[in-house]
């Protein structure tokens, strides 16, 4: 995984689908140890996935 | 007959013909009809829609019809509550405020039971459920009414919350942290039991204000809806819960199942009622046990972001809510309007400033009324508080930011505001007093510059119509 600062808003994660490689955002809960092991749900290509996965991460 | 979604639509039809917009050619759920009501909504134009042959994203066509755009019209909706558009503050709080209990109905009796489904018999994806927004991951209900009890007390209540449609029996649930839902899911899951849900989808849109209504916790909102609607609402025993937890009869869809405890997934992103996208966020699931419905359903739907969403689903209860809390407090509230533009977020007061320090005092007082509530301006009795020229006229020429801006740091507002600092829901709110001073003794005018006015006499005698062909007049260039 690429980490690159947080660019524009804070308030997001925004991660890259590993599958189809659209770009879309998750709310930081997903970084609270209750929920660190939930995978996320790409909206365009419904692949699920780590957020390790996510060849590029912005905001995190 | 009771009021019901049918029973309104056969009305409205026959009352208001040119208010319905009745699409027969066929259109997609996913996407199509959202696309349509938007292109409608940017042009301000508010029909109720009634699509016959929506197509599910099987690509098979629906026998269920779609209505949308149902709570979109201020006018409208106003009608259908029998009040004053420009007194929904006081007419809506009062029908909120004289509850009816519900009467209970055996299920045969129960339109809503005419179709029952349970376990592996339901296929929630044979609804025409819309896909609104191109992040969308997918269907949602956005006009699914949970009912939940508190477990200890079994007092039901009832809110309206986002659904995705993940799978034939498997639905997301998303519930504010604030939200009733989420108190009574925390007390389920305190007692190690998985939460009972009953999901009701389509009834009269008195039905549907009622629901809204912003209540005490725990505190039922059927008798609001019976107050709203002027007759009781029906109810009948759910089928997985029985008398535990109560549907009404009258709905066209009811959804049953279980929030399982501790139990989260991905959920969104989602763009909801403030025009943004949220992301995609860990969220409850909805286990579903049983589906019933009317043999010929109709699906509500709901433009999500759009006037459908806001005027009587939160711009009403909203107002209502102020405006019963401030006038406790300041009896020179005249009136409370919640924008479609501010998307909650704003409210205009309009006050009668008889003396200093009454536009403070109004924001003071509505700020804590609602965690939406971030932006409250004051204007004047002279201003048109459904006008927002005025409201930004009175802004410009009626305050001096240094004196009369309120800023409020470190407090609790709603969670889908993009331009919310990260982690948590803590931001700032605040208001503009944009009144004129108050006159300086009683009898004496307002000792401040006067509006720009034609003479009294001269403007009743020079009128449009004596010059002006009325067939021309609504094609002349307009400005903005």
């Amino acid at each position: 995984m690429e980490a690159i600062e947080k660019v524009g808003t804070p308030k997001d994660v925004w991660v890259t689908c590993p599958g189809c490689q659209q770009l879309f955002y998750i709310d930081r809960s997903f970084y609270n140890p209750q929920f660190d092991k939930l995978k996320l749900h790409c909206p365009f290509c419904h692949l699920e996935f780590d957020k390790k996965d996510s060849p590029k991460t912005w905001g995190v | 007959m009771p009021k019901d979604l049918r029973s309104y639509l056969a009305e409205l039809e026959q009352t208001h013909p040119e208010a319905v917009l009745r699409i027969k050619k066929p259109l997609k759920a996913a996407f199509e009809i959202s696309a349509l009501q938007r292109k409608l909504d940017a042009m301000k134009k508010y029909p109720v829609i009634i699509v016959e042959r929506p197509i599910l994203d099987n690509g098979q066509e629906s026998p269920f019809p779609v209505v949308t755009n149902l709570t979109a019209s201020r006018d409208l909706c106003a009608e259908i509550l029998g009040i004053n558009p420009r007194r929904v503050a006081m007419e809506y709080g009062a029908k909120v405020a004289n509850r009816v209990a519900p009467v209970i109905v055996a299920p045969e009796d129960a339109p809503v039971k005419q179709v029952v489904e349970r376990g592996g018999e339901v296929n929630l994806l044979k609804f025409p459920i819309l896909t609104h927004n191109y992040m969308d991951p997918g269907p949602y209900i956005g006009t699914g009414f949970v009912t939940t009890t508190e477990p200890e007390c079994g007092i039901d209540n009832t809110c309206l919350q986002r659904i995705w449609v993940k799978s034939p029996r498997r639905t997301g649930l998303w519930a504010a942290i604030t939200s009733h839902t989420m108190q009574n899911m925390t007390r389920w899951w305190e007692r190690g039991e998985d939460m009972p849900v009953a999901v009701w989808i389509g009834h009269h849109p008195a039905a549907i204000a009622g629901a809204q209504s912003r209540l005490g916790y725990p505190e039922s909102h059927y008798p609001s809806v019976g107050g709203v609607m002027g007759e009781p609402l029906r109810l009948v025993p759910s089928e997985t819960f029985g008398d535990k937890l109560m549907v009404p009869a009258d709905a066209e869809i009811v959804i049953e199942g279980y929030v399982p405890r501790n139990v989260f997934e991905a959920e969104g992103p989602f763009g909801e009622y403030p025009g943004y996208i949220g992301p995609q966020r860990p969220s409850n699931i909805i286990e579903v046990s049983c589906v019933t419905y009317r043999r010929d359903a109709i699906y509500h739907g709901i433009g999500v972001g759009l006037a459908d969403h806001l005027v009587l689903l939160g711009n009403f209860p909203l107002e209502a809510r102020i405006y019963g809390i401030v006038k406790n407090v300041l009896p020179e509230l005249m009136n409370v309007y919640v924008p479609i533009s501010g998307r909650r977020n704003h409210v205009y007061l309009q006050v009668k400033k008889t003396r200093p320090g009454i536009g403070k005092e109004a924001i003071m007082a509505a700020l804590p009324c609602d965690s939406r509530l971030k932006h409250v301006i004051v204007v004047d009795e002279d201003m048109d508080l459904f006008n927002e020229s005025d409201i930004l006229w009175s802004i410009a020429y009626r305050s001096q930011w240094d004196k009369d801006l309120v800023v409020v740091k470190g407090t609790a507002v709603f969670p889908l505001d993009p331009s919310l600092p990260s982690p948590g829901n803590i931001g700032t709110r605040g208001g503009i007093d944009a009144t004129a001073p108050p006159p300086i003794a009683i009898g004496l005018p307002k000792f401040y510059q006067m509006i720009n006015k034609t003479p009294d006499e001269v403007a009743q005698s020079v009128q449009v119509e004596d010059f002006v062909d009325p067939a021309l007049l609504a094609n002349y260039p307009t400005s903005y």
